[in-house]
């Protein structure tokens, strides 16, 4: 005979919940406000009125003002991205596949360290190592390469360099899950058929890293496409990043629905970038784990 | 058609080979000669140096000292690109990104083959190993078997000196195992190719080799036709390896006794009396005077101390009146008016004297 069966536990699916609703209160509710203030309507003096307006959006991809910093954004991220992919790839091999301990440990620490310092400080320090009295254009300058002192700070260059130094990180992670799951017995048997270092690179890993490299390019290109902080502190406000035009709308212009709206606009090519970046890995995916 | 596929098979040479330094050294190797054609199995257990001395030949692992020569030419310091050998990995190691096909041409694409010869010899492969329907798909959507066979049509494709098989068959389920055993060594033959078979299945070594290289600890105990190992292990180790269940320490007496712990066991033996030896005696060796077709009586007397039932065979562990343990296997007869004796009961133990092998080296 059987007694009744006891309550149901709901199973650990519950768990769920409490970081499900942390996740809907900070952040998709404020998405949602964002939304709802990219089209509202403003005075001269940048106060809110009330109603429903498309007019934000047509002034953030008209204006060449707004216009031209959403494409150099998207630039410097494609940029910062290929460079991140570029510098990437051989730290996240030694981290993952040296039998150099210390060699792992030193390279993985080097590699995060950006991660471990205030942004403040990093900042700074780039300053220093970029400005016309800096080591760089001391040795340029030294050297006879050049005859005046460049204006690294200020230069796409330094801000592309700057990016590249804070983003790196989240590359190099994303690729080391790949790049350790790497069977190395596969990299033998190519070269037990003839594959020499070159071929083994090109054939065997370099197409088993795609998942580690889409990865990355999406983690890197989103947060790419809204950084400031570090622009700001190196650069100043003048360059014509995305982010940076948002960060005067609000700060000094009051205008929060422009800036919602150009926000939103960066917000949306990320999220394309990102889905034609995951299209990519679902097809060549589909290829291996079928 | 076979005989297109057959090539010259290539003799391996190893001599004075090391891995590893002083007391670090993993495998030390005197010389090791495997014939053209041969199929040889490198056996023992896990550590005792068999996988790296597969690594060795692959190029995997840099010997510290020594020379290994395939077909007359000295690979020790060419890198594994260069020397031509086909290798089968335990977790088989496909290209998870190509097709059958693509996995199995890779060396011949690697080595500049054009497409047609590619593509036949890619035919001829996938045929050998009974795949040729399966040329488009993908190795995660093969079973376990089939990825092996696949693996090994791709180290065969590009017609290696020699094969190299690391546990091919370990992460296969048991019935499986058996069948391909017997697809290797039929492909083997087929082919003619030299393969070097490394594993830490006794059965598998001895069912698949023309010869067998025991290892332990990085040093070769014994090498010989399975029969040989089998029959006459050298060491201890050997006779352990190979399920030598009594292995008994005593003093010759004459040329047909020697004395175990004061019991006089009688085995046929040249050496001089006084000698001390180690005797391998196989369970199945082992007669029971309740059997109806008991030997000549040679034997001691002893008590059944425990038995269990196996289906096929009863398990005997016996204890001599002086006290030494034996295990005998002795086949079930059902219908007959045989009956396993009960614990307690005292027993004949006796054996064909010629049977029980005395070991060649007295282990320390």
């Amino acid at each position: 005979m059987r007694t009744a069966a006891p309550p149901r536990w709901p199973g650990p699916g519950i768990l769920v919940i409490p970081p499900l609703v942390f996740v809907v209160i900070m952040f998709a509710v404020p998405l949602v406000q964002l939304a709802q203030l990219s089209l509202r309507p403003s005075d001269a003096f940048n106060r809110l009125l009330d109603g429903f307006t498309t007019e934000n959006f047509r002034r953030v991809l008209s204006e060449p003002y707004f216009a031209d910093s959403i494409s150099y954004t998207v630039v410097n991220s494609a940029v910062v991205t290929l460079a991140c992919a570029v510098i990437a790839f051989p730290l996240s091999w030694v981290i993952t596949r040296t039998s150099r301990r210390w060699l792992k440990v030193l390279v993985f620490m080097v590699v995060i360290s950006p991660m471990l310092t205030s942004v403040v400080v990093r900042s700074y320090g780039w300053r220093i190592v970029l400005s016309s009295e800096g080591p760089v254009n001391s040795a340029l300058l030294g050297l006879g390469l050049v005859e005046q002192p460049l204006a690294l700070l200020t230069s796409r260059a330094g801000s592309v360099i700057s990016i590249v130094h804070v983003l790196l990180p989240f590359f190099v992670l994303m690729l080391n899950s790949t790049l350790k799951a790497l069977d190395e017995s596969v990299l033998r048997a190519a070269q037990a058929l003839g594959a020499g270092p070159i071929r083994r690179l090109m054939q065997v890993i370099l197409p088993l890293s795609v998942p580690g490299f889409v990865g990355g390019a999406i983690v890197v290109f989103s947060l790419s496409m809204g950084i400031y902080v570090t622009p700001l502190l190196i650069g100043g406000v003048n360059q014509p990043l995305g982010g940076l035009r948002v960060y005067t709308q609000v700060m000094t212009s009051f205008d929060y629905p422009t800036a919602a709206a150009l926000s939103f606009v960066l917000l949306a090519i990320s999220l394309i970038v990102a889905g034609l970046l995951s299209a990519v890995q679902l097809v060549g995916g589909k290829r291996i784990h079928g | 058609m076979e005989r297109d596929i057959r090539l010259m098979p290539s003799d391996v040479t190893i001599r004075n080979l090391g891995v590893g330094y002083g007391e670090h050294e993993v495998l030390s190797l005197d010389e090791l000669t495997v014939d053209p054609g041969e199929f040889l199995s490198i056996l023992g257990p896990s550590g005792c140096g068999k996988t790296t001395l597969l690594n060795a030949i692959g190029g995997f692992v840099q010997p510290s000292r020594g020379t290994i020569t395939v077909g007359g030419r000295d690979i020790t310091a060419l890198p594994s690109h260069r020397r031509g050998l086909g290798v089968v990995f335990q977790n088989y190691a496909l290209f998870p990104h190509l097709s059958v096909a693509g996995n199995v041409g890779y060396g011949l694409r690697v080595r500049g083959d054009d497409r047609a010869r590619r593509e036949s010899r890619v035919a001829e492969m996938l045929e050998l190993v009974g795949l040729s329907a399966y040329a488009d798909r993908r190795p995660n959507q093969l079973s376990g078997g089939q990825q092996q066979r696949v693996a090994l049509a791709r180290g065969l494709a590009i017609s290696p000196d020699v094969l190299l098989l690391d546990e091919p068959l370990s992460n296969l389920d048991a019935q499986l195992r058996r069948q391909m055993r017997v697809e290797l060594r039929e492909i083997q033959e087929a082919l003619g190719t030299t393969m070097i078979f490394v594993t830490h299945d006794q059965d598998e070594a001895l069912s698949m080799s023309d010869r067998v290289a025991l290892f332990h600890d990085g040093r070769q105990e014994q090498i010989g036709t399975p029969e040989e190992i089998y029959r006459r292990p050298r060491t201890r180790f050997v006779a352990d390896f190979m399920g030598a269940a009594n292995l008994l320490r005593g003093t010759v007496v004459d040329d047909s006794l020697i004395d175990v712990e004061g019991e006089h066991l009688p085995v046929r033996t040249a050496r001089r009396p006084g000698t001390t030896v180690d005797v391998a005696l196989r369970r199945e060796q082992i007669i029971l005077d309740a059997d109806p077709a008991a030997g000549p009586p040679v034997g001691v007397r002893g008590t059944v101390h425990m038995r269990s039932f196996s289906g096929s065979h009863w398990e005997f562990v016996l204890t001599t009146t002086k006290g030494v343990r034996l295990t005998a296997e002795v086949p079930d007869r059902p219908g007959s008016d045989w009956s396993a004796p009960e614990v307690g009961r005292e027993v004949g133990i006796s054996w064909r004297q010629d049977v029980p092998h005395v070991l060649e080296a007295v282990s320390p």
